[in-house]
This record gives C-alpha cells, structure tokens and sequence, in this order.
C-alpha cells in the first residue's frame, strides 16, 4: 500500500504541523522544537518536514502537491504528535469546551512566553538598569489608562446583552487603575505633570490598539485577550516576589511598589479572573472558525506583551533615552 | 531644528562641550549657536542621539500664530520626516535581505509580513476615508480606490511558494499589526494627521528619479544574490512602479494646499504622528529581522485546535 494510499481513509481530515519555534542540527539528528515538546527526528527528514509545513493543512491530500517521501514520513510524524489532525472547519463545540480545551490548556502557557524576556529575571538579580524598571511602570501607567480606549469600545461592539452588562461593569471596577501606577511613579520622584505628559511607547500603545482591534472583530477575540491579561496578574505570590526582590534590589522607596499591591489586591478582590469563564459558560455554540481566530487573537497578544517588553528594555536600557518621554510638539500651540 | 533652551553650552577656545544632565558631546571648531546648529545638522549620529535626548522639542517654528499655513508646514513636515527616516533606510534588515548568505525565511518572512502591512489598506485606508472631513474626503476616498488592491500584488509574489489560504492565514507579527493598528487609530481620530504620518510610509516607496533609483539597485542585488526569490523581487518591483506611476508622491502636497491652514494643535498632531509612525516602522523592521533570521519556516501558523481535544 503506498503512502497516499494510506492516508486515503482520513484525506477528509486536515492536518497541520504545530508551530517550530526553533530547530537545531545535531549530527544525524533534527531537534524541532514547538511550544509544547521537542522533538528528536532523522536529520534527512529536513526537507520534507519544510515541505509539508508550507503544504499544509490541506483537506485532500494531492500527490501533485506533496513528495512521495513527504507523505511516506507524515503517518510517523503524526504519531510522534509533530503532526496533528486540526477539527473539522463545519463543527462547533458549547463555550465551556471552549474555555475548557482553547482557554486552559493553553493559558500558561501563553503566559510563559509573554514574560519569558530576559529583563524579568535581569530587574529579579538587579542587573538591569533601574529605568527599565522605572519605565515599566510608566508604561504600566499609559496601559491601565488607555482601559478607557478599549473597554467602552468591547461594550459599544458587543451584541449580546449578558455579555454587554458584565464588561460594563469590568469598566466600571477598573477605569481608573492608572492612579496606582501614577502614584507609585511619584513616590519615586516624578511629578504628577510629569507622568501625566509623557508619551508612551509604540508597542504600549499597540497593547491597547490591539484590544481596540479585537473588541471591533468579535467579543470572543475581546474577552479571551481581557482573559489572558487578567491572568498575568492574578498570581499574587509571584508578584509579591518579583516586586519585593526589585525593590531591594535597587533599595527603591516603600511608595513604590505600595500601590502596585493595593492594585493586586483590588483586582483579586473583584474576582475579574473569572469573567471569561462566566462569559464562555453562557455561550451555546462557537463555530470552529470563530474558535480559531479567538485563539489567534490570544496567541498574538502573548506575542505582542513579549515585544512590549523587549521594546521596554531596549528603550529604557539605553542612557541616551529620554526618561520620561515626551510627545513630539516642535511647534508653540 | 533649533536646540532646546536647558541645553548647557560651555565654550572653550577651540571647542564647545553640550551638557545635558550627566552627558557631554564635544563639537570640535564651532564657536556660535548657528555653527553648532550646522554641525548637528550635518552630523547624522549625534543629531540622533540629542535629538532622542530631547535637544529638539519645543522649537520655534511659527511665532505665536494660531494657524500655520498648510504649505509652510508641507515643507517643514517633509523636512523633518526625511529626517527620521535616515534611521530607517540605515536599518539592518536591508544588507541582510541582500547578502550573499541571505536567510530564505528572511526574505519570504520580509514579504509576507510587507503583504500583511499592505493589505492593511483595507483597514486604515477605509478607516480614513470614511471618517475624512469634508475638505480630505476626495483625497482619502481616491487614494483608497488606487491602493486596495495593492496587496494582491505581493499574494502574487508569494504564490510560488505558498497556497493562497496559507498566505491570507498566515499570522502576522505583533510588529506588523502594531505598524497597522496606529494607522488605523490615526485615521480614526483625525484625517489630515493620519495622512501625515502615511506620507512618510509613502515616502519610503516614492523616489524622485525617474527611474527605480535606490529601491532598484536593492532588487537587483537582491535578486543577484537569492535567484529563488525572482517571483517576489518581480512583485516588489511591480508595486514600486505602480505607486510611481500612481502620482502618490504629490498626494500630501495637494492635501495641503486643499487645506490652506492649519491650527497649530493640528499641526503639533500631525507631527507627533510622524514621529510615532517612523519608530512603528523601525519596530516593524526589528520584528521581522529578530522573527525570520533564521528561522525554520517563514510561515506562522495560528495555535491549531486538534481534533478530539
């Protein structure tokens, strides 16, 4: 039986090989490297596995389109779990198996890769520069204030009442969070004009452009980015850590990092970590489709706090950089 | 530009040391503010390094005028995004894409996410005509017509190498969104200011030569080095032409004079605009370099949701 043969009994299934976010040569051996495993395969296999990365996912399988040896290697790699069968694109499934197997099984490890930047643990063993630790909190500030760009707007896009009600009233518990940052920056010196004034970085202002986006697109792409931006702050135990270690670490005053704990302890307080849940719970049936680009939304804005971060450090690592920023105005108003 | 008024100058005899805070740049052989003015001018790094610093704010283009005619600020405004776009044209990315060791994720990598970035007219472009005022509508809503169909020509491109759902799935870069999505706010918020900061992104595929001029001898290497990427080189250079031959180049110009003056808050936006869309447009560059060199496969693929989970 040849390969296509094979794999003729499920060619109405699609199949896609997960993401390789880095690969080593070693030998005789190819490690691919995906956001879950690593994988050891036979070096020769390079070329066919780039192959079927840029062939797939596709429905039918067509000989024309891929190698007879890509083929003949795809039924191993399925079983080593490189290659999987994607959901039928007609199917739909009730939002709590959503939250269940789109949300959770994957939130972690969202979380991981948007702070897996080296300037945490750099800011954690003090050898960063102070400012990428000052700046953090600038750009903290502008994040919390730029709340007020897309919370209303998830409101104003989203057609579902229920759904309408409990962001509104999301908005109402966190409009005004910027204060706690505004005030952790004054303890440390700034005045409040100061931070008031300053300009934020382009991709702090890409994190709220990026929630703008997803509250026009669908309130599923919204909520589950709101989610996973709760979920960065509701380990009270690693933050108690981070924060202490910094302030330490660069004998910061008290001021500092008081409001940040008076911010954590708010949020926990209103229990804003389970309001996707509440929402998905509600929901009867989410097409396939519609799954897919909420979960792209989630996975590029783990992507895009990574790049903020490295767009933080870069920045404010640099002794020519500006601390705070100021707004480009060359001309008297 | 004009230097900011808490700069520090100390005059020795035969040099002059700027201080700003803990810093010093030393200016050989200038002994008044106007030659030290010419110096940072003609001096690209340290320009950019004071202007990051701060030297340039605040500067007195106008008097105390509430409106600035439109003209007066075209000029200025090409000056100062010319300007800022050294940065850009000195990036990185540009040697590395026309090496002799060229990176194929690189280039393919480059291309999807420039098709990505194009195809975004759809978003910011149509977002600025339909919140245009009055005055910009005929320009926005032309400028949209000519441009939407201008990601086609880079999906053409890619065609030899992916299937065309691949590349309209395929996942852009946070970078790459970021680029679209201040655009896309810009148009939202104010139409003639949007338009000042896509100028500068106009700027950078107009040239004033009647010929490629700079952008061609890039393909040509380009292509010299990766005879591969011929499709792609083939599609840049055929949305090179066609902006050309668009005219796009004096589209801000007749935006001005359509608008005759401007407020000086509008002008101060329009600036700001400009100086956010060129570090968006560094951002972007940095992104794909950081993302493809390298890279097993240029295409990114969205978290697949498996069968049986």
């Amino acid at each position: 039986m040849s390969a296509t043969e094979a794999l003729s009994e499920t060619s109405n299934l699609r199949y896609t090989i997960k993401d390789i976010v880095n690969f080593r040569e070693k030998g005789e051996h190819l490690e691919l490297e995906t956001y879950d495993e690593i994988y050891t395969l036979p070096a020769s296999y390079k070329k066919n596995i780039l192959e079927l990365k840029e062939t797939l996912p596709i429905k039918v399988f067509n000989p024309n389109d891929i190698t007879e040896k890509s083929l003949e290697i795809l039924p191993q790699l399925k079983k080593t779990g490189l290659v999987v069968s994607l959901r039928d694109s007609n199917s739909s499934m009730p939002g709590t198996e959503f939250y269940k197997e789109c949300f959770s099984k994957n939130i972690d490890r969202w979380i991981d890769n948007a702070f897996s930047h080296s300037a945490w643990q750099e800011m954690m063993n003090g050898t960063a520069d102070v400012n990428v630790f000052i700046g953090w909190l600038f750009e903290l500030f502008h994040y919390t204030k730029n709340a007020n760009r897309h919370m209303p707007l998830s409101v104003a896009h989203c057609a579902d009442k229920r759904i309408k009600t409990l962001f509104a009233v999301h908005f109402k518990e966190e409009w005004n969070h910027y204060h706690f940052f505004r005030r952790a920056l004054e303890a440390y010196g700034f005045s409040r004009e100061e931070v008031e004034n300053s300009d934020p970085l382009p991709m702090t202002e890409q994190m709220s452009n990026l929630m703008r986006e997803a509250a026009r697109k669908d309130v599923l792409c919204y909520a589950i980015c709101s989610a996973l931006l709760e979920g960065t702050t509701i380990d009270n135990e690693s933050y108690d850590n981070f924060y202490e270690i910094v302030r330490e670490k660069y004998s910061l005053p008290k001021g500092t990092i008081k409001p940040i704990y008076e911010h954590l302890e708010l949020d926990e307080k209103y229990g804003h970590a389970d309001l996707f849940l509440e929402i998905c719970e509600g929901i009867q049936s989410i097409s396939v489709e519609r799954a897919e680009e909420a979960v792209k939304y989630a996975s590029l804005m783990s992507e895009n706090i990574l790049a903020w971060s490295e767009n933080i450090s870069d920045y404010y690592s640099n002794k020519f950089s500006e601390i705070p920023r100021v707004k480009a105005d060359i001309f008297d108003a | 530009m004009r230097l900011k008024q808490s700069v520090n100058i100390e005059c020795k005899n035969d040099y002059i040391n700027l201080l700003y805070g803990d810093y010093c740049f030393r200016i050989d052989d200038v002994s008044d503010r106007d030659q030290l003015n010419d110096v940072i001018n003609s001096s690209k790094s340290l320009r950019v390094a004071l202007y990051d610093h701060g030297f340039f704010r605040n500067e007195k283009l106008f008097g105390n005028d509430t409106s600035i005619d439109a003209l007066e600020f075209y000029k200025k405004h090409k000056e100062f995004a010319l300007s800022l776009l050294e940065d850009v044209y000195e990036h990185e990315i540009w040697d590395d894409l026309v090496s002799e060791k060229s990176d194929r994720s690189l280039i393919l990598g480059f291309a999807l996410e420039k098709y990505h970035y194009i195809e975004g007219a759809h978003e910011h472009m149509a977002y600025a005509a339909a919140n245009s005022t009055s005055t910009m509508m005929p320009h926005l809503a032309k400028h949209f017509i000519e441009e939407y169909t201008h990601g086609d020509i880079y999906k053409h491109g890619l065609s030899s190498f992916f299937s065309p759902d691949q590349i309209t799935k395929s996942t852009p870069l946070p970078t790459t969104r970021s680029l679209i999505n201040i655009l896309n706010e810009f148009a939202m918020e104010n139409s003639f200011c949007y338009y000042a900061a896509n100028e500068v992104l106009q700027l950078t595929e107009n040239v004033d030569n009647e010929d490629e001029g700079e952008i061609g001898d890039f393909y040509n290497l380009l292509i010299a080095n990766n005879e591969w990427a011929e499709p792609l080189v083939k599609s840049f250079r055929a949305h090179t032409t066609l902006d050309q031959n668009l005219g796009h180049e004096e589209s801000f110009l007749e935006m001005c004079k359509s608008e005759k003056t401007l407020s000086l808050a509008t002008a101060n936006l329009a600036i700001s605009n400009t100086k956010k869309i060129v570090e968006h447009l560094t951002i972007f560059l940095d992104g794909i370099r950081d993302f493809y060199s390298g890279s097993f496969s240029p295409l990114r693929t969205a978290d697949p949701i498996i069968s049986g989970a």
